[in-house]
């Protein structure tokens, strides 16, 4: 999966945020706000084309003494909202 | 079609549009300058009208409506952004007071015309420009005016943006949280669908942030609600 590119991540000094543009504007009016671990997930999704796990083990060597269902759970709820709004594409 | 030149924010735009009904509505702003800029409306500006709006409702007709938008798009690359709110000038300084439609804001401003006088000048009652200078912030009117259509083709310096709630009792509040305004005022400023755009509109919001002050207004309909707004906040901002 990959970051739909018609979401845009703007970095201010707010905070990221995530916002859709071109057609997605059109079904999603909302604006994401970005925690650290938000961040960095669309910033992956960005550039690269991962799956689940491949973004599960980035955080589980990033953060090695982290629960690891706890980091799971996290971040499954967190694609599935990016799913929800269109925001990333398989 | 029909061709006309209106100035805004000090830019001449050449607009061809369809209807004289877009010409008349920009009365006020005609210009016989040469034009930095030449839009020509298109069927599919106007077709594209009614999906593009996010509440479906069209500004006045298609054509005025696509126009704002085709000029708010373009103006973009120069800096200016479209503001949503009832803008106007006190003693040489600007305010906007911004909220939802039919929250009040232009009833509010109303009853601070009729509290100051001519000491307060109407410059838009629904959607300002707002230039970005090195030094300041300028609002601009424009012909996107309101259904009072109240506003004068003039400018100033912007001081504050006042959000306005509507209250039991009058209060006010400086909001000192950049974080608290940030998504209110996004929701307040016209954001191009166009990837590059968005992205300039979204750096002119961080410029806004970090220039502006921000207040917040709960207000009732009594005459001590324009008393408070202007004793604790335009007095203030203009000394």
């Amino acid at each position: 999966m990959k970051l739909n590119e018609n979401f845009l991540i703007h970095n201010s000094d707010n905070g990221e945020i995530l916002i859709p543009v071109g057609d997605e504007t059109r079904k999603f009016h909302g604006v994401v706000k970005l925690n650290a671990t938000g961040s960095e997930i669309v910033h992956l999704l960005e550039n690269n084309d991962m799956s689940l796990e491949d973004i599960l083990n980035h955080f589980y060597n990033e953060c090695p003494n982290d629960d690891k269902e706890i980091i799971k759970q996290g971040v499954s709820e967190f694609i599935n909202k990016l799913r929800e709004i269109n925001a990333i594409v398989d | 079609m029909i061709t006309f030149k209106i100035e805004l924010a000090n830019t001449v735009f050449e607009v061809n549009a369809f209807n004289e009904t877009t010409k008349k509505y920009c009365e006020g702003f005609l210009s016989d300058q040469e034009p930095k800029y030449v839009i020509t409306m298109t069927k599919e500006d106007l077709e594209n009208e009614l999906h593009l709006s996010n509440d479906g409702k069209v500004y006045v007709n298609e054509e005025i409506s696509a126009l704002y938008r085709r000029i708010a798009d373009t103006f973009i690359n120069q800096g200016i952004i479209v503001a949503h709110g009832s803008s106007f000038r006190v003693n040489n300084g600007g305010f906007i007071i911004t909220a939802r439609s039919g929250v009040g804001k232009s009833t509010h401003v109303r009853l601070l015309k009729e509290y100051l006088g001519d000491k307060l000048e109407y410059i838009n009652d629904d959607k300002p420009l707002l230039e970005i200078n090195d030094e300041d912030i300028t609002i601009y009117s424009s012909p996107w005016n309101g259904k009072e259509r109240r506003g004068n083709n003039i400018s100033s310096s912007l001081k504050a943006i006042i959000f306005l709630n509507r209250g039991i009792d009058n209060s006010y509040r400086k909001i000192e949280s950049k974080e608290e305004v940030y998504f209110r005022l996004m929701s307040q400023i016209y954001l191009p669908r166009d990837k590059d755009k968005r992205e300039k509109a979204l750096k002119i919001i961080d410029i806004l942030l970090k220039r502006l002050n921000f207040y917040e207004i709960n207000v009732n309909m009594n005459s001590d609600a324009p008393k408070m707004t202007y004793e604790r906040i335009i007095k203030n901002e203009t000394k």
